[in-house]
């Protein structure tokens, strides 16, 4: 790979983390707190090539192995393709695995408000294993996106993500007696919460649904 | 003493396809730069052309492993640069014990340090030897810093509540493979077949610094790639539930899930949840899991066939994989 080449790789894969972290995007693929490390890292990147693009002919050539080529398939694919946050294929296809543990060993009753509190999935599903039943008779609502099961059965089901999409986990609550949306809509369940569903480890948790309403897809679809 | 026998050192590394510029017609950079163009020009025609979830969900975590990856890769060269540049070899020579026998385990305490991904690593360690560190010392630095930094601890805290001795088998057991590598290397390096990389040619003057940062980025972000591309097929096209059939069988078990961490390539900092989640399978095994993974997995060993050869990295890799689900057994009998 000739220097000034080297140089257009370097300043492509720099402008496609910039934008990414400029326009949010980054989202799609890692945590929030990423989004100043990308920002930093695409500048740099793209500081780094100007030298090479600029001078870079006349120069001295700097040999690169073969490899990196490859360096332009993920900015491409950013690029070309705009790949979008995980949905139901994965869920569905890692529906059989176990969420990931609960941070507290029990949980604080829920605040006593009026009307549905809102819940993430995640901690609904905490809340079903707590022995101190926190959630019987309670009002909730929750936020997910859409996924399907058999026999009709459909989910509220976040993917939640440690470091990127690729240590991503499925949590998911079973929604009763509504109408299956289309699978990827994003949905607010308010419900409540079917008296000993998903109190056993492996065992499915049940929203018993009052209501279900169609909501925009959140910027950040992991959180 | 250095008794790892370094071949050739080769400027040119890998032969690439690259036309000398005697016999080019049509400039290489140019080419690209049309290409790059095009792309700009079709983005959002091809969006809708490929469409099919399984290659989207593909896209997706093939893009998030190099995403979460760079800034790590860009600090762990800078890191590296500056230790070349700015660190004379007798500096390092004071710190660093005289006795390699003694060096390997400051170098494997010495990885709590650098909390950073494991792709930050590489190119620090091959940096080390270019600074006149024992390769058996620098590469005992590799495979420690990404598994006992604290960052990785706290993670692994959290994602096993309640069991912290999770927390103190993983540092015991990731360090005895740090270290068990390194005096092996000491040992039978001669048979390792490292190639060192020679400082980037012409690298002098003000433009050093950063010349030895892009050059060292552009040289291991292609084996990340590579790595990136096989673990996002694994994450997406094998379901983690293949697995669980063989959750029962005590070796069995200990050898898939050291697989799994291979295959997978995830970051040190998140593969605690990850193997928190697999509970089918024995504690012993989640161990093995998490002592393998940052020690090696397909990015690691794409990169370091990159930075030390491949004859380096067929030989490296069985050693580290067996090390460590060596490790992972014996520390989790006892302490699990």
């Amino acid at each position: 790979m000739r220097t000034t080449t080297q140089g257009l790789v370097l300043a492509f894969l720099g402008a496609v983390l910039v934008r990414l972290s400029w326009e949010g995007a980054y989202l799609h693929f890692v945590t929030g707190w990423m989004r100043w490390p990308l920002l930093v890292t695409g500048v740099v990147l793209v500081l780094l090539a100007v030298r090479p693009i600029v001078g870079g002919g006349e120069r001295e050539e700097h040999p690169v192995p073969a490899a990196t080529w490859l360096l332009l398939l993920p900015a491409l694919v950013v690029f070309l393709v705009s790949p979008q946050p995980l949905g139901a294929y994965l869920a569905e296809r890692r529906a059989d695995e176990a969420p990931p543990a609960a941070p507290v060993a029990s949980f604080a009753p829920l605040p006593d408000a009026p009307g549905a509190v809102p819940l993430e999935v995640e901690e609904l599903l905490w809340r079903a294993l707590d022995e101190n039943a926190t959630l019987a008779g309670r009002s909730v609502e929750v936020e997910g996106f859409v996924s399907h099961g058999e026999d009709g059965r459909w989910f509220a089901t976040r993917m939640v993500i440690g470091c990127c999409a690729a240590d991503a986990a499925v949590v998911r609550v079973r929604v009763e007696g509504a109408d299956r949306p289309a699978r990827n809509s994003w949905v607010a369940v308010t419900g409540t919460w079917r008296d000993g569903t998903g109190a056993e480890p492996g065992s499915e948790a049940i929203l018993d649904a009052e209501s279900v309403r169609p909501i925009p897809t959140p910027a950040d679809t992991y959180g | 003493m250095i008794i790892i026998r370094v071949t050739s050192a080769d400027p040119t590394t890998t032969p690439t396809p690259t036309p000398s510029p005697a016999r080019r017609a049509i400039g290489q950079p140019e080419i690209v730069g049309v290409l790059l163009l095009l792309a700009l020009l079709a983005q959002g025609k091809l969006s809708s052309t490929l469409d099919s979830e399984a290659l989207g969900t593909w896209c997706t975590i093939f893009v998030a492993v190099v995403v979460q990856s760079a800034p790590f890769l860009l600090g762990g060269v800078i890191l590296s640069a500056a230790i070349s540049v700015l660190l004379s070899e007798r500096v390092l020579q004071r710190v660093v014990p005289k006795n390699p026998v003694l060096a390997v385990p400051v170098a494997g305490v010495a990885g709590i340090g650098l909390p950073g991904c494991e792709c930050a690593a590489v190119p620090v360690a091959g940096s080390l030897m270019r600074r006149g560190i024992a390769p058996a010392v620098a590469l005992t630095f590799l495979l420690a810093a990404p598994a006992v930094n604290p960052a990785v601890l706290v993670s692994t805290a959290v994602a096993f509540p309640g069991q912290p001795e999770m927390v103190v088998a993983r540092f015991v057991a990731s360090l005895l493979t740090a270290v068990a590598v390194g005096w092996f290397c000491l040992n039978r390096g001669d048979r390792m077949r490292l190639r060192r990389r020679p400082d980037p040619p012409h690298l002098h003057g003000p433009g050093r610094f950063t010349a030895t940062v892009r050059h060292d980025f552009l040289h291991a972000s292609g084996f990340l790639v590579i790595g990136a591309m096989i673990a996002a097929a694994v994450n997406t096209f094998v379901p983690r539930s293949v697995v669980d059939t063989v959750a029962g069988q005590a070796v069995v078990g200990v050898l898939t899930l050291a697989l799994l961490a291979f295959v997978v390539a995830l970051c040190s900092e998140s593969d605690a949840f990850v193997a928190a989640s697999l509970t089918a399978f024995s504690s012993t095994a989640q161990l093995a899991f998490l002592v393998v993974g940052p020690a090696m997995d397909v990015k690691l060993a794409a990169m370091e066939a990159g930075q030390f050869g491949k004859a380096f990295a067929v030989r490296f890799v069985p050693v580290v994989v067996v090390t460590a689900v060596l490790s992972a057994s014996l520390i989790g009998w006892w302490l699990l």
